[in-house]
């Protein structure tokens, strides 16, 4: 058997608090494309950090040609022949392809000038060896998606790398462009190139690869060629055996017949397609979907924070729906954002001021003057109710717990008591006590008659706590599934399984 | 090498910290003791009162950009936004116009060109400095072109009177000034539109997601300082008796940035006080006072002012890195 | 009607350029002659060249006000030494760049070092180097000999001197940018200065020697300038920099960064703004009128810079 191109060797690595490897091997050889899977949090990025001489393990190694190597810069990564294709794109939109590709390593002539035709040269070659017809003058901001993707593969391809990574290279491309990677993929395996193809989505699995290695929560769980394995099989090794975390679990409940919210039809080009859903009165409606498949997007999209082509919603006024208007949506919603730091919390601001926020013009007193005292008494209400840990209210936010944070955002909403609550990954980095109180919370809330639209990509959670369960895959909804769906049935519909043919 | 130039950092964290926490009022403690020691003279009430009376509209103009500051912007057509009020008024009284008139002028036309500002950079997202910077070079030059750079002699008593008249030996124009700050800090503090700009100048991102207009919050904050600038012409044109293009110079924007920096005011927006860009202001304007009276030429004043500005805005990033 | 759009936002400027030549030549005389344009190119010289430095620090999508005030410093210091202290004109009128090279190194290393936004930390320097200036001209105009006076002026049959040198400066300036490393490292800079530094672009090395060439562009500038005027003013380089960053905009070069060339670009934008003060002068306008008019024009121009900003993203599907 002949030596494989890249091994790792029981490769370890913990952070303060999470065991992000433990003693992951295993082998990818030469001409060969190896899917790399996982869940979010599995240990995908860190293994490729360490790859890339972004992280150190803490033991173990990387072997490649049989040699033990160590990878301590990002140079080091690329002099023993490994190449990175990153997820987001990296270019230069004002410049052309070849100056892109020659960005930090330009050829000059004799007088210090660019060498551009040489350059262009070079460029042109590594392009036609992807079967991918550009003129290297061309601006990269003319480009599609597809196109600029192969671009970032021909800057990966021009240090010749006998190890090449690509990090969810499909994730903004159309099915066209998608099989021009996939072809790409295939030169580039017939040329010798070991390649390590990572994704989500488990449909590109089986035409692109030929073998596949599934980690769950840093550990390897399994693996073999893709002749030998089903999606079902995939599947069932990213998710496991249950889950030992004991989750809350909501009492009896009913759900009402009437309606809160329908979304008759949200479009924007490129992004979301017609998407329709209903939102019942006490209902908590889980949306399901990957990173990418355009959830977060849909949420902004409905609050009014994105354009859209087409906005056709109906909201209830009394007992009758009526329809929405997109500049008086955000009356209607509260929205708890994925990204705390980014655009949930006025981190330098006190708890006051941040759980007050939306809610401002209520507590006006006479004019345009504030009440203190009224949102003082209110805000204590919900730190109380809440359950919240702070030393006072006049601390800043951003001093407080992840957990801690979470609540203030979330008792922000309720002081405003909006019809329907859309959070978007609302226990994402809670520890457990705090994930079951923030299922308390959500549930309590439904019952005044209010609606929840959870968007979270813990499916224990989702499966917990969601009456029904919609699936959202690039940008429509492909699946609406009652209370008692099996997991596996999610992340096949989710990874572009259920959907049959796709264009 | 490296290591002992760090054990040096790492030892005088703490004292580096005081620093700049407080740094306005050590600067403004340090100020005093030199102006003290070098200036005979200066702690007569008169002068104290000349200040006082200097920095007045300034410190108005400084309330407004206080604002812009908030949101993270900057408001460079003060300047001229003040002198075209002023002119105008001016123009207006000179041809009878009565005083109810000219102050309406004056502070309509603040209003008009700080809306402009704002819409722009509210609405049609445009740079702010770009924005102001433009109406800053168009109205100096609607300015220089009504005037044709001759000065508008103002003789309406009633005028002259009610803005740069005496209560006793107070300067009107003071209690104007502690009446206005009095009103912004109000509003900074206590009102809805206060809680909207903070909000906005620390993340817009929140503030947009938490319902917040912010669009027009950008709006009403270049409309506040277009406003202020308008209220600072009565003020300049009073004490002057006349109106003229030459009281738009550029200089003046030196002035109103590094009174709010040094008051206090952060140049990344969120952070700031009505109060503080006072106090700023009155450093400043002693500065001014006493290198003029120690008879330090004008130029020096823009050199200190400039590395002041530098020193503070460096001050303030450090702060926040923290 | 989108690409109706676009093509008006590319082009709008030359087009417009093109039909105030029109309006103008056809409404005067004298305004469409050969020595006419030749003079307008030699007094837009001096404008170009300190565009041309400060085009890279906008091509990396930052600032640099204090070009005026260090055109105004590099030549005071000179002309003092030539006027006052008797220092031979070979080495004062050098020292000139130097002083200009250093007012934009040390505007850099605030920058670079202090990490100070770019728009603040030059509007500091801009008055520092101006308090400095006016301190060493002691606020009196100086004259200077007459023979740099006819060297501003000098021709070969009736091309002004500088004109040539003016357009080999901006030859040398297009090669920079376009065929140097240093100026494709500003563009990426300009495109993102997170993706550079990823990227492996040693973004300060790149920042702090574009602000250098900004400030010894302005001081270049500044030499040109005082050649024709055969003195240095007090107002000297004041107002400046708003000119040059209108000239800049109009010749296509965002103010958002990475986008536009130094040729036709710089050229371009030096022109319309001299021609339409010259065509305001040939229709008898008041002079008083010419700000307002050119604050005008370059507000429209900075309009269409952050409108086409805006349109970009639908201009890439």
């Amino acid at each position: 058997m002949s030596v494989p191109t890249l091994r790792f060797n029981e490769v370890s690595k913990a952070f303060p608090g999470v065991k992000a490897l433990s003693n992951v091997s295993f082998d990818v050889c030469s001409g060969e494309a190896l899917a790399l899977i996982g869940a979010n949090g599995a240990g995908k990025s860190t293994l490729m950090n360490i790859l890339g001489g972004n992280i150190q393990p803490d033991s173990g190694g990387v072997l490649i040609e049989g040699r033990n190597v160590a990878i301590s810069s990002p140079q080091d990564s690329i002099n023993n022949g490994i190449g990175f294709v990153h997820q987001e794109i990296a270019l230069m939109l004002t410049m052309t392809i070849a100056e892109n590709l020659f960005i930090n390593s330009y050829q000059t002539t004799s007088i210090g000038l660019l060498a551009r035709n040489l350059m262009e040269e070079q460029c042109k070659t590594v392009l036609e060896s992807l079967n991918c017809h550009l003129s290297p003058r061309t601006q990269v901001k003319h480009l599609g998606s597809g196109d600029q993707q192969m671009v970032e593969i021909a800057r990966a391809l021009l240090m010749n790398p006998r190890i090449l990574i690509l990090d969810e290279p499909t994730s903004s491309l159309t099915g066209k462009e998608k099989s021009r990677l996939f072809d790409a993929v295939a030169v580039l395996k017939s040329k010798g190139v070991a390649i390590i193809y990572i994704t989500h989505f488990l449909d590109e699995v089986f035409p692109v690869c030929d073998r596949a290695v599934v980690l769950r929560n840093g550990e390897y769980v399994g693996g073999d060629t893709i002749e030998n394995l089903t999606y079902t099989d995939i599947v069932t090794l990213m998710i496991g055996e249950s889950d030992t975390d004991v989750y809350y679990s909501r009492d009896q409940h009913s759900v009402s017949e009437s309606l809160n919210l329908r979304v008759k039809n949200l479009s924007r080009s490129g992004v979301l397609k017609e998407i329709q859903m209903d939102l019942h009165k006490g209902e908590i409606l889980g949306l399901w979907g990957l990173l990418g498949s355009g959830r977060t997007e849909f949420i902004r999209s409905l609050v009014g924070l994105d354009p859209n082509d087409t906005y056709d919603v109906e909201i209830r006024e009394e007992k009758r729906m009526v329809p929405l208007y997109k500049r008086k949506a955000s009356k209607y919603f509260g929205y708890i954002t994925e990204n705390r730091r980014e655009d949930g919390m006025l981190l330098p601001s006190s708890i006051l001021d941040n759980m007050s926020l939306a809610n401002l013009r209520s507590y006006l007193s006479a004019g345009p003057f504030m009440n203190d005292e009224k949102i003082k008494v209110e805000s204590k209400k919900y730190i109380k109710k809440l359950d919240i840990k702070i030393s006072n209210v006049d601390q800043p936010a951003g001093t407080l717990s992840g957990g801690n944070q979470q609540k203030v955002i979330v008792g922000k909403w309720l002081q405003r008591a909006p019809m329907i609550l859309l959070m978007d990954e609302p226990t994402r980095g809670l520890d457990v006590g705090a994930k079951r109180d923030m299922h308390q919370i959500i549930n309590d809330f439904v019952q005044s008659g209010s609606s929840v639209l959870l968007v979270t990509s813990d499916i224990d959670e989702l499966m917990n706590m969601s009456d029904r369960i919609a699936v959202i895959d690039r940008g429509s909804i492909t699946g609406m599934y009652p209370q008692g769906v099996s997991k596996e049935d999610l992340m096949a519909a989710a990874s572009g399984f259920a959907k049959g043919d796709k264009e | 090498m490296d290591r002992i130039v760090f054990r040096r950092v790492s030892k005088s964290v703490n004292w580096k910290k005081l620093l700049i926490t407080n740094s306005s009022v050590i600067a403004l403690a340090i100020i005093f003791c030199w102006i003290a020691l070098v200036t005979p003279g200066f702690f007569t009430t008169r002068n104290i009162i000349n200040v006082l009376n200097q920095s007045a509209a300034l410190g108005f103009m400084v309330i407004g950009i206080t604002a812009v500051f908030i949101t993270g912007g900057i408001d460079l057509s003060i300047p001229s936004v003040m002198a075209l009020s002023g002119i105008l008024a001016a123009m207006a009284m000179q041809n009878g116009a009565g005083i109810m008139m000219a102050v309406l002028i004056s502070i309509l036309v603040g209003l008009f060109l700080g809306l402009i500002n704002g819409y722009a950079i509210g609405f049609l997202r445009m740079i702010p400095f770009v924005v102001t910077l433009s109406i800053q070079i168009i109205g100096m030059g609607i300015c220089v072109w009504l005037t044709s750079k001759v000065s508008i002699p103002i003789s309406n008593g009633t005028y002259l009177n009610a803005f740069s008249g005496k209560i006793g030996i107070i300067p009107v124009s003071v209690i104007y000034l502690a009446f206005m700050t009095f009103v912004a800090t109000v509003l900074a503090k206590k009102s809805i539109w206060g809680r909207w700009l903070y909000a906005t100048g620390i993340n817009i991102n929140t503030a947009t997601v938490s319902g917040i207009p912010t669009r027009k919050v950008l709006l009403g904050a270049y409309a506040w300082s277009g406003l202020f600038a308008g209220m600072a012409s009565l003020l300049i044109t009073s004490r002057l008796a006349s109106a003229s293009s030459t009281m738009g110079q550029e200089g003046v924007v030196l002035n109103i940035v590094s009174s709010a920096v040094v008051g206090g005011v952060s140049f990344q927006g969120g952070f700031g006080t009505p109060m503080g860009a006072v106090l700023g202001t009155l450093i400043i304007t002693l500065i001014s006072n006493s290198m003029n009276m120690m008879q330090i030429s004008y130029y020096m004043t823009l050199i200190v002012k400039g590395i002041v500005i530098i020193t503070f805005v460096c001050l303030d990033s450090i702060r926040h890195r923290n | 009607m989108k690409k109706l759009n676009t093509i008006l936002l590319s082009y709008g400027f030359p087009i417009i350029l093109a039909m105030l030549v029109i309006v103008v030549s056809m409404a005067t005389d004298q305004f469409f002659s050969f020595s006419n344009i030749l003079g307008i190119i030699h007094s837009a010289v001096p404008l170009m060249i300190v565009c041309c430095g400060l085009a890279l620090v906008i091509m990396m999508g930052k600032i640099d006000l204090s070009v005026g005030s260090t055109a105004f410093l590099s030549t005071a210091i000179s002309a003092v030494m030539i006027v006052r202290f008797n220092v031979p004109q070979i080495l004062a009128l050098p020292a000139i760049l130097l002083v200009g090279a250093a007012a934009g190194a040390i505007t850099g290393l605030i920058v670079v070092y202090l990490r100070i936004n770019p728009l603040i930390a030059s509007m500091g320097t801009m008055f520092i180097y101006r308090g400095i200036a006016l301190q060493v001209v002691r606020s009196r105009v100086i004259s200077l000999p007459d023979n740099i006076r006819n060297f501003g002026n000098l021709r070969i049959g009736p091309v002004y001197v500088d004109i040539l040198i003016g357009l080999v400066i901006l030859v040398l300036v297009y090669l920079l940018h376009q065929w140097s490393w240093f100026g494709r490292h500003v563009v990426a800079i300009g495109n993102s200065e997170e993706t550079a530094r990823k990227v492996g672009i040693k973004t300060n090395k790149v920042t702090l020697l574009a602000f250098i060439l900004s400030g010894f562009f302005a001081s270049l500038g500044g030499l040109f300038s005082i050649c024709q005027l055969g003195s240095v003013t007090l107002h000297m380089g004041s107002g400046m920099e708003f000119t040059a960053i209108g000239a800049l905009v109009i010749g296509g070069i965002s103010l958002f960064g990475g986008e536009g060339k130094i040729l036709p670009g710089v050229f371009l934008g030096g022109i319309t703004l001299i021609l339409i003060e010259n065509s305001l002068n040939h229709l008898g306008a008041s002079p008083y009128l010419y700000p307002f008019v050119r604050g005008g024009v370059i507000f429209i121009a900075m309009y269409a810079d952050s409108l086409k900003q805006k349109l970009q993203p639908e201009l890439q599907t």
